[in-house]
């Protein structure tokens, strides 16, 4: 009983959180290519 | 565009470091830890039965949204005291992922709402609130990309910043201020051991501890990629304007 | 390609920087724009639901007898613990009694109740009081109110005897659920 409900919203957090993770790295990837590596400091 | 090729750079051709790596990592097995509890081992509610374990992530989620909105209070305050380009970006970054947050809080709220109250939605003080934080943040990120000078959209998106973190005091107090459905915090109140039972509330915690790591790792991500953003955006300006004045100056000579 | 005359490389290169920026401008403000109209718009009426219903959400039992006289035949929600032992199936709904402070009213709800809907569980009713007069409230739209107190489901009897009372939590006890 109510299985569904429970599927449903952790298949939409796990699915939105993982889906928001993928675009922020791609773009950052893609970004990261136009900048000079002396401003992108982080290692 | 500068050319660039990959084995030439310093530093990472990416918004990753080891630090966000192992932060990644860790966000990782917290959320295998926090599935093998919340979906597994914890039992049903003697109450609600098996919807009880929507609360494993609905109520973290909320927890990190309203982290996020005090993250772009903080930032625009610090960018309108200081003009900190640094604190501003930590805003909105703050702000877009307390967004994620918060759609994905009404989502499982919702979610929630349906097999224990009986309704998806009701217009309490609670999910009214809450609604309305969504709004400002999403007019906040409307603010911060409408096309003007760096300085005019970061101080902008400041002034609207500045309204999340009462917003969130509002929606925290809702349920004290207020008649609501929703139900009061069951933690953070006395009494906590006579509201939740052990593994129960060792499920909720973890699902603190899972979505903190996934809230700090997008954090760290998002601001970095919010630096090149600017980057590019002033970088690009600079070519332009480089460009233009040797395709001046060719004019110039050869008309 | 670039038509507009240039006078000289500094005012050519910043009056070309200037135009592309509000070419580029022209082109995005639109759609962010109309996304800032809009949130106003929902937000407004966001704020209007709030200010009219937020407030007064619900009226407890004992609130809704003593204002009986006022409230007339006005839609409201009235809120109340199930009282154990009044469910009666009726052909279109079902027939119970909700109490609050040492208050109760009998209800006459019209459709299905909620899964969740038993005995000494909080309840949430909209409708008003019956035309007449005899004090029964007819609702037609049920909620459950569920506390913030979760309880394991094979947890041990005892330890929920001494819970103190404050929100009466049942376990599934057989013959309670209509």
């Amino acid at each position: 009983m109510n299985w569904g409900y429970v599927i449903a919203s952790w298949i939409i957090v796990f699915g939105s959180i993982g889906a928001y993770s993928v675009a922020t790295v791609l773009r950052g990837r893609r970004l990261s290519r136009q900048v000079p590596p002396e401003k992108r400091r982080w290692s | 565009m500068i050319p660039q090729t990959p084995t030439e750079v310093t530093g990472p051709a990416s918004t990753g470091s080891r630090a966000t790596r192992v932060l990644g990592l860790l966000a990782l097995v917290a959320l295998g830890v926090l599935v093998l509890f919340g979906l597994i081992l914890s039992p049903a509610d003697a109450s609600q039965g098996e919807s009880v374990r929507i609360m494993y992530v609905h109520v973290p989620s909320a927890t990190v949204a309203y982290i996020g909105c005090f993250l772009t209070t903080l930032g625009s305050i610090i960018y309108l005291w200081r003009k900190s380009r640094w604190w501003e970006l930590v805003a909105y970054a703050g702000a877009e992922v307390a967004t994620l947050f918060t759609v994905i809080t009404l989502v499982t709220g919702m979610l929630w709402g349906r097999p224990t109250w009986g309704v998806y939605w009701v217009w309490d003080a609670r999910l009214t609130s809450t609604a309305m934080l969504l709004l400002l943040l999403l007019g906040y990120l409307a603010v911060r990309r409408l096309p003007a000078d760096y300085e005019v959209r970061a101080k902008r998106a400041a002034i609207v910043g500045l309204l999340l973190v009462p917003n969130v005091m509002i929606v925290r107090k809702s349920v004290d201020w207020w008649r609501t459905l929703h139900q009061k915090p069951t933690l953070l109140s006395n009494g906590l051991d006579s509201k939740i039972e052990g593994l129960m509330l060792f499920s909720l915690f973890t699902g603190f501890i899972a979505i903190s790591l996934v809230f700090g790792w997008l954090i760290v991500h998002r601001f970095r990629l919010a630096w090149l953003e600017e980057q590019v955006e002033s970088e690009g300006l600079d070519i332009a304007i480089a460009e233009r004045r040797a395709e001046a100056l060719i004019g110039e000579v050869a008309p | 390609m670039e038509l507009t005359p240039r006078t000289g490389p500094d005012s050519g290169a910043e009056g070309e920087a200037l135009a592309s920026k509000r070419i580029r401008s022209k082109r995005n403000r639109l759609p962010a724009l109309a996304m800032i109209v809009v949130l106003l718009v929902v937000g407004s009426f966001v704020v209007v639901n709030a200010l009219g219903s937020a407030t007064t959400f619900y009226r407890n039992v004992d609130e809704a007898a003593a204002q009986r006289e006022t409230l007339g035949l006005t839609r409201f929600r009235l809120q109340g613990t199930v009282v154990a032992g009044s469910i009666v199936q009726t052909g279109e709904g079902v027939s119970f009694d909700v109490a609050y402070n040492g208050v109760e009213i009998p209800v006459d709800h019209v459709g299905d109740p909620p899964e969740m809907f038993k005995a000494n569980e909080a309840v949430l009713l909209e409708g008003n009081f019956d035309a007449s007069g005899s004090g029964t409230f007819d609702s037609n739209l049920m909620i459950i109110k569920h506390s913030e107190v979760y309880k394991e489901k094979e947890a041990d009897r005892l330890q929920q005897a001494d819970m103190g009372g404050k929100v009466p939590v049942v376990t599934s006890v057989p013959g309670t659920t209509p």
